[in-house]
């Protein structure tokens, strides 16, 4: 991973809210409150955090699926497409259908469930390829898609067959290899290994981990299980309340855990061979549409100061590649309240 | 000391198919365990291997083709409510579906309560409550006309054991506690379990294919493939010095949450699982990294080897 | 209620509480007719509207507006009793198949997929007229409700199906709860808002039916109801001689009827789905 990679994907001050109106209340979710991205060229950037954290909502975003009741409060969303910033939230419907898939691909959570049932698994490929691949060409990129699976691992045979005589995993593995048809420059995966046995897990982030060195593109990946981004992102940003509030590298982020909640993270974790008792990240997160005020974090936080509640702490930078908000280590850029 | 359960060749065969090309998959192939009391045992395996079909029919929701089970030596009868006549327990995977999501959580409890006669009046059945919520790090102001959706999963899953605790069972059958719930907060369900077990003498069968947290809290473990138990022994043999090579695949394949650990070498995956169900001899024969000849024909027995039970040819 | 705060919001439900207001007022005015409405030749005949007669008087000699009170009085037992009965048979029919499964519930849908492909409408033709002279609306309730409960028991019955395999299913069982009270504390929940907007359109079919048997003449055309109001007006030919005020009474009140059950159902079972319930549930 090189520092002065190119900047392939940039939000700056994100906010995207849901906004719900049921009989008369309204109720505000803040799932991405704030959040300054800027994801590499060539890299897999984690994103990691508990359920709630408003880390699905972060990738709908990121994706430029921003559809009612969620809207887009505030910030902005750019994309680096042919050497140049374009700002995806001004683009019409038809441009972002453009972008998408051949760009940016996008796997939904529970993903084995999206291949139709009724078609053959070499049917929805042709589907997608020609929604995306002018005419003549179609042919051609079918035969790559075949060759495309063999490369990545799947049985040479699976094109043939049916959604419902694969097994979960398999056609977890056989909607990735779709997403990364077209070459696209970034994939986005949304928990793309939950619910899966430990050893398909395996063959999943296998899969990823050999597209993204094929196609030296980037892949954010979204999971609440540090054991996952460990064996397979580069950097890693810890999202919580709809707020980053650490980034690194994988090794800092491991090795150096700055924030409390990180901690929590890592350490709750079992680490195999040791049974020494260990505990889970106390108290429950806030609920989004009700939150604390200061930092997020501050009642689940053993460490929590007087202006933990008062105030969101800015970012620090202890390296270059390692920021972290919190108190505890710095006043970020911010500064205190005056 | 009387073994609080015992299994004993049990089989569970399904028919799939049409009427004209019928085939019979057996679920679950004449195994054989055994729980003690205060104990915790785990049944761990991938999916299609059986364990939650096991477990359903120690819990009386499903009959076994042939084989027996008794629960403190006494056998369990066809459609036997074992939760009334054995204190048997059950806890689920899907925190948020173990609750109807239009009833209060606390009308489960008061309904166990009046079922099964645990207090005489409403305040005695609320401090039976409360005792029970504490006992897994909640109380009942917290809980008391809430429902499902106001909690968290981790949260419902562990109010989900304090009413299996309700009764004071004698075992709990715990199918995949813990793989709907946060990585983070797994802990907090599988430490409760330990402290059921030393404080409660209540012994728990663990069912699970996470064999981090399989290490963590078990005692004994049973590792099963495509209906057989492949490896069977103390957690510390079974996991620490796998003998089986589905047992090193599986014990390989955990995540580690630690950078420097990543996977070595790749893995491949199996093509149609219906196959290796149908196989003769060994079901592990089509990936087993060191197969021999032999195993494509002949099934192998369960071998001893230093207290462990392993079913492979490389022992015979 | 906060329940019917809120469901006053939506139009439809206001609208059609308005109407039905006003339909069971007059039914309960019924009560204070001063004219006998199986009597002929009470008041004089033809009559246009007037401060006497407020929707003027028929061809046989009758108040049109007390008419009306009885018709709207009666077509509304007659179809509350059919939406009512044929509810219960729905349910208990639906919750038994499909909880218990087996031969029970292939007998019991073998039943009810009968009374759904026989042509109905011969059906009641015949029974109607065998059973006319003891026709009352008691027994026209009945008639239609034997009709009307096929269709919602199999709803009911997917519902349970889907319900038992369910893992709250499992809990409640280990709970120690019965087959009977698991049914009702756990399944009667999810199929409310179905039961009740079937109900309501239940409702409005038996209407509707009554009609179109009172128009064909195979009922008691000497009770007063929407219907046979209908049938004495086309007999005396009213479009034909303009008699506006006769003809149109029962047509309108019928189609206020229909409007304001329909939205009545759309209304309730929105607000009453499990989805939408399961979100406003706590959330106060």
């Amino acid at each position: 991973m090189d520092s002065q990679a190119e900047t392939i994907l940039r939000t700056e001050k994100l906010k995207a809210f849901y906004v719900l109106d049921m009989h008369g209340t309204q109720k505000i979710v803040k799932a991405v409150n704030e959040v300054d991205l800027e994801i590499k060229e060539n890299e897999i950037y984690g994103i990691a955090g508990e359920s709630g954290c408003g880390k699905s909502t972060l990738l709908k975003a990121l994706f430029n699926a921003i559809e009612p009741p969620l809207r887009l409060i505030g910030g902005k969303i750019y994309y680096r497409v042919n050497w140049e910033d374009v700002d995806v939230t001004s683009l019409s419907p038809e441009e972002k259908r453009k972008l998408r898939l051949e760009y940016i691909s996008y796997i939904p959570q529970g993903s084995m469930s999206v291949l139709n049932p009724v078609m053959k698994i070499k049917e929805s490929y042709l589907d997608f390829i020609a929604s995306h691949v002018p005419e003549q060409s179609r042919r051609e990129t079918l035969e790559l898609a075949q060759q495309h699976i063999v490369e990545l691992g799947l049985p040479k045979n699976i094109l043939n067959a049916y959604p419902h005589q694969l097994s979960g995993g398999m056609r977890q593995r056989v909607t990735i290899a779709l997403s990364a048809l077209l070459n696209p420059r970034i994939m986005i995966g949304d928990e793309p290994t939950t619910a899966l046995d430990v050893v398909v897990q395996r063959g999943v982030i296998q899969m990823l981990k050999d597209i993204q060195r094929k196609l030296k593109n980037t892949i954010i990946l979204v999971t609440h299980d540090m054991g996952v981004h460990a064996n397979v992102a580069n950097r890693i940003g810890i999202m919580y309340a709809g707020k980053i509030v650490e980034e690194g590298t994988t090794i800092q982020i491991f090795d150096n855990p700055l924030h409390p909640y990180t901690q929590f993270l890592i350490n709750s974790l079992p680490k195999f061979g040791d049974k020494m008792m260990r505990e889970s990240v106390p108290g429950s997160p806030p609920s989004l549409a009700d939150l604390p005020t200061g930092c997020p974090f501050h009642p689940r936080c053993p460490h929590a100061r007087d202006i933990c509640r008062e105030q969101m702490p800015g970012f620090s930078h202890p390296d270059e590649t390692h920021k972290v908000a919190c108190w505890l280590i710095g006043e970020g850029e911010h500064g205190k309240a005056s | 000391m009387e073994k609080l359960l015992e299994v004993k060749d049990l089989t569970k065969q399904y028919a799939q198919g049409s009427l004209i090309a019928r085939i019979l998959i057996t679920a679950v192939d004449h195994i054989s365990f055994y729980m003690n009391q205060a104990e915790i045992f785990t049944l761990a395996g991938e999916s299609g291997c059986g364990k939650t079909t096991t477990a359903k029919i120690v819990l009386g929701f499903e009959e076994a083709t042939s084989g027996t089970i008794l629960h403190s030596g006494k056998p369990q009868t066809r459609k036997e409510k074992v939760w009334i006549t054995e204190g048997v327990q059950a806890i689920f995977q899907d925190p948020f579906s173990t609750f109807n999501p239009l009833r209060t959580v606390d009308s489960y409890f008061f309904d166990t309560v009046k079922n099964y006669q645990l207090a005489q009046s409403k305040q005695d059945a609320i401090e039976l409550i409360d005792q029970k919520l504490r006992a897994v790090g909640l109380t009942y102001g917290e809980f008391v006309g809430k429902y499902p959706n106001e909690f968290s999963g981790g949260q419902l899953q562990r109010i989900s054991i304090a009413r299996a605790l309700m009764t004071e069972p004698k075992l709990l059958i715990a199918d995949e506690p813990v793989s709907m719930v946060d990585a983070s907060l797994r802990m907090s369900i599988v430490n409760l379990f330990k402290k059921l077990r030393d404080e409660l003498g209540v012994s728990v069968l663990y069912i699970t294919h996470d064999l981090a947290t399989a290490y963590y809290v078990s005692d004994r473990i049973a590792i099963m493939f495509r209906g057989n138990i492949v490896e069977m022994g103390t957690v510390e043999q079974v996991l620490m010095n796998p003998r089986h090579p589905y047992t090193r695949l599986l014990r390989d394949s955990i995540p580690q949450a630690d950078p420097r650990k990543t996977w070595a070498d790749t893995v491949t995956l199996a093509e149609l699982e219906h196959d290796e169900y149908l196989r003769e001899g060994c079901k592990f024969a089509g990936r087993c990294p060191m197969v021999m000849e032999r195993c494509k024909t002949q099934i192998p027995g369960d071998i001893s080897v230093e207290d462990v039970l392993v079913k492979c040819h490389l022992y015979d | 209620m906060k329940t019917l705060r809120d469901l006053f919001r939506d139009y439809r439900f206001a609208f059609s509480f308005g109407v039905l207001v006003i339909i069971l007022v007059m039914a309960f005015l019924s009560i204070f007719s001063p004219y006998d409405p199986t009597l002929w030749n009470v008041v004089p005949k033809d009559l246009k509207p007037s401060a006497e007669h407020w929707l003027g008087t028929d061809s046989n000699g009758q108040d049109i507006f007390w008419q009306a009170t009885f018709a709207v009085r009666n077509s509304l037992i007659i179809s509350l009793i059919a939406g009512l009965v044929s509810r219960v048979i729905a349910i208990l029919v639906g919750m038994i198949a499909g909880y218990q499964g087996g031969t029970v519930d292939r007998v019991l849908m073998f039943i009810g997929d009968s009374l759904l492909v026989i042509p109905l409408f011969l059906i009641m033709v015949m029974l109607a007229m065998l059973v006319r002279q003891y026709m009352n609306l008691v027994i026209l309730g009945l008639m239609l409700s034997v009709f009307g409960w096929a269709w919602d028991a199999r709803v009911i019955r997917s519902i349970i199906l889907s319900l038992r395999e369910r893992d709250f299913t499992k809990t409640a069982i280990l709970s120690g709860t019965g087959t009977v009270k698991l049914v009702l504390n756990e399944y009667m929940p999810f199929a409310m808002p179905l039961i009740f907007s079937t109900l309501i359109n239940n409702i409005a079919w038996a209407i509707g039916l009554e009609i179109t048997l009172a128009i064909l003449g195979l009922v008691n055309l000497n009770v007063p109801t929407l219907g046979t109001m209908l049938n004495w007006a086309l007999f005396y030919q009213s479009i034909l001689l303009g008699r506006w005020w006769w003809i149109l009474t029962p047509v309108v009140l019928s189609l206020l009827l229909f409007i304001a059950l329909y939205w009545m159902s759309v209304s309730i079972s929105e607000y009453l789905d499990p989805r939408t319930r399961i979100q406003r549930v706590g959330a106060s």
